[in-house]
């Protein structure tokens, strides 16, 4: 029974921590352009995601060791600091979107300016980090990120023409003539790259050890990635038809964030809304902390030092420093004035563009008998893990090009 | 932008918004029409193009004036009813002719 419920917890805090900044705005900024056009880009992210998180929660359960830690002992410094490198700065960019995230989520809860609550999201995520235990704040976070089941919801009460909604997916390129080709594919990859987002294997994996999974976890894992994530891809799906049904039709293509929210609004009204707000509050807080917690797991396993929430800080000094300079440095971004949608939306792409150098070092150990013994990759899993470095590639590879072309999908 | 303010008040009149959801849709929209009438100000154009971009400018500092009379109205209780709706039908209008002036635009250009 006790197994049954570490099952279902961890299932329903994967489908509520499933979604982002990234994926709430991308999903919602797709729907009111393309309507449900992209939802392959969808469905593939959310394969690629369970195939690598699978495979990095693998690593650290069998090896006791987080992959980064073995990325830097197996393939060396130099490839170990140029996978550092992007995964940091893709890190700091979404935590940037994270925190602008949060910020204006209050300000649709409060209607005060974001600006004022970017500090005070900035140290609520700071002393959750510092006081929380990690279970606690891994569910908490996951629980309340449930309440985007509203749009799920929503897409029900809206009662669409099925059909026409459904067709839509089978539409490729594109029905809509405003919008090109290219602006289309810069999408795709936006999306791919939210569903796909670098920081998800490292907290991931990182979990795993602060939680002391062991092989015999490893049915767990699998059913928190095949069955939460999925489930979570359909909730994504789920915010980009309530903005096909409603925005699409209307000619609003989105660019805030209360935008996302407005079918909510139309189809369940206040409830719906404050429902949905919540939900958004949660959605961005869990990512902030999973991603200022990335932030610290990355750089403290490149460089050998003590790091995860189980040790206290004073042990973890430098861990926990690395994490309040990455929030100091978000902070300080958003503070200039930039728009975090846009930052939002940038971060998407240039996760995308930092990809290989993130799953490639995983899918290498993952084949490691060293560190995996005889619970190295199977076939099946190699051929698909090849198939997506490939997808990979050719997504970063193509994602500045078509940046400028289409101006960031303006 | 002035579909999603036109689509917000709509809810509004549903009572189907809450008045921080509408607050910030309202001062969302009404900075980036300030923005976007500042940044076309301070286009250069001659000719045809500059007309065009002129007249934008009007309809854009119209869009943003009606939502200033929605503020206004909704900071002074007055919220409710046709005087809503016809500023809602407005912002609607204004939308439709944006679009029409930002396609013969494009097609000059």
């Amino acid at each position: 029974m006790k197994g049954i419920f570490a099952v279902a917890l961890g299932v329903l805090t994967a489908i509520g921590g499933f979604l982002d900044a990234g994926d709430l705005v991308t999903n919602s900024v797709v729907g009111s352009r393309f309507g449900l056009t992209l939802s392959w880009v969808v469905v593939v992210g959310v394969i690629g995601i369970c195939l690598f998180a699978q495979m990095s929660g693998r690593v650290a359960a069998v090896s006791g060791r987080a992959s980064f830690e073995i990325i830097r002992e197996r393939l060396g410094a130099r490839m170990a600091l140029a996978n550092l490198g992007a995964s940091f700065l893709i890190n700091l960019m979404t935590l940037t979107a994270e925190v602008g995230g949060i910020a204006l989520s209050m300000q649709l809860a409060t209607s005060i300016e974001p600006t004022l609550w970017m500090p005070v999201a900035a140290f609520a995520v700071w002393l959750v980090i510092w006081r929380v235990k990690f279970s606690i704040m891994e569910n908490v976070a996951g629980f309340l990120g449930l309440t985007l089941v509203i749009f799920a919801v929503a897409v029900f009460l809206l009662q669409p023409n099925w059909l026409d909604l459904g067709s839509q997916i089978l539409q490729q390129p594109s029905p809509h003539s405003s919008e090109s080709p290219a602006t289309y594919w810069y999408f795709a990859i936006a999306l791919f790259g939210a569903a796909m987002t670098p920081y998800e294997v490292f907290f991931f994996s990182s979990g795993a050890i602060e939680e002391k999974w062991t092989a015999k976890d490893l049915a767990q894992s699998r059913a928190n990635v095949f069955v939460g994530f999925p489930l979570g891809g359909i909730l994504s799906i789920a915010i980009a038809a309530s903005a096909a049904i409603v925005l699409l039709p209307k000619g609003i293509a989105v660019d805030s964030l209360y935008e996302t929210a407005l079918p909510v609004a139309q189809a369940a009204g206040k409830l719906g809304l404050i429902v949905v707000i919540l939900g958004f509050v949660a959605a961005t807080f869990g990512a902030a902390l999973e991603v200022t917690l990335s932030s610290g797991y990355t750089l403290a396993q490149f460089f050998g030092w003590p790091w995860g929430k189980y040790r206290p800080p004073v042990k973890a000094a430098r861990f926990h420093v690395t994490m309040i300079i990455s929030l100091l440095i978000a902070l300080g971004v958003l503070l200039t004035g930039v728009d975090p949608i846009q930052v939002t939306e940038l971060s998407v792409v240039f996760s995308a563009i930092a990809l290989p150098l993130t799953y490639l070092p995983i899918l290498i150990i993952a084949n490691d008998p060293k560190y995996m013994g005889d619970r190295v990759n199977g076939r099946a899993t190699n051929f698909l893990g090849l198939v997506f470095l490939a997808i990979i590639l050719i997504g970063s590879i193509s994602a500045i090009p078509l940046m400028i072309i289409t101006g960031a999908g303006s | 932008m002035t579909r999603s303010a036109a689509l917000a008040i709509g809810l509004r009149e549903n009572d189907n918004i809450t008045s921080a959801v509408l607050d910030t849709a309202l001062a969302d929209v009404a900075q980036k029409l300030g923005e976007g009438e500042a940044s076309l100000a301070s286009l250069a154009a001659t000719g045809g193009i500059a007309a065009q971009r002129d007249r934008i400018i009007a309809e854009v500092r119209s869009a943003g004036n009606t939502v200033h009379r929605v503020q206004a109205s909704l900071a002074a209780g007055r919220g409710d009813g046709d005087a809503l709706d016809a500023q809602r039908i407005r912002l609607g209008r204004v939308a439709a002719r944006l679009e029409k002036l930002f396609g013969k635009l494009e097609g000059a250009g």
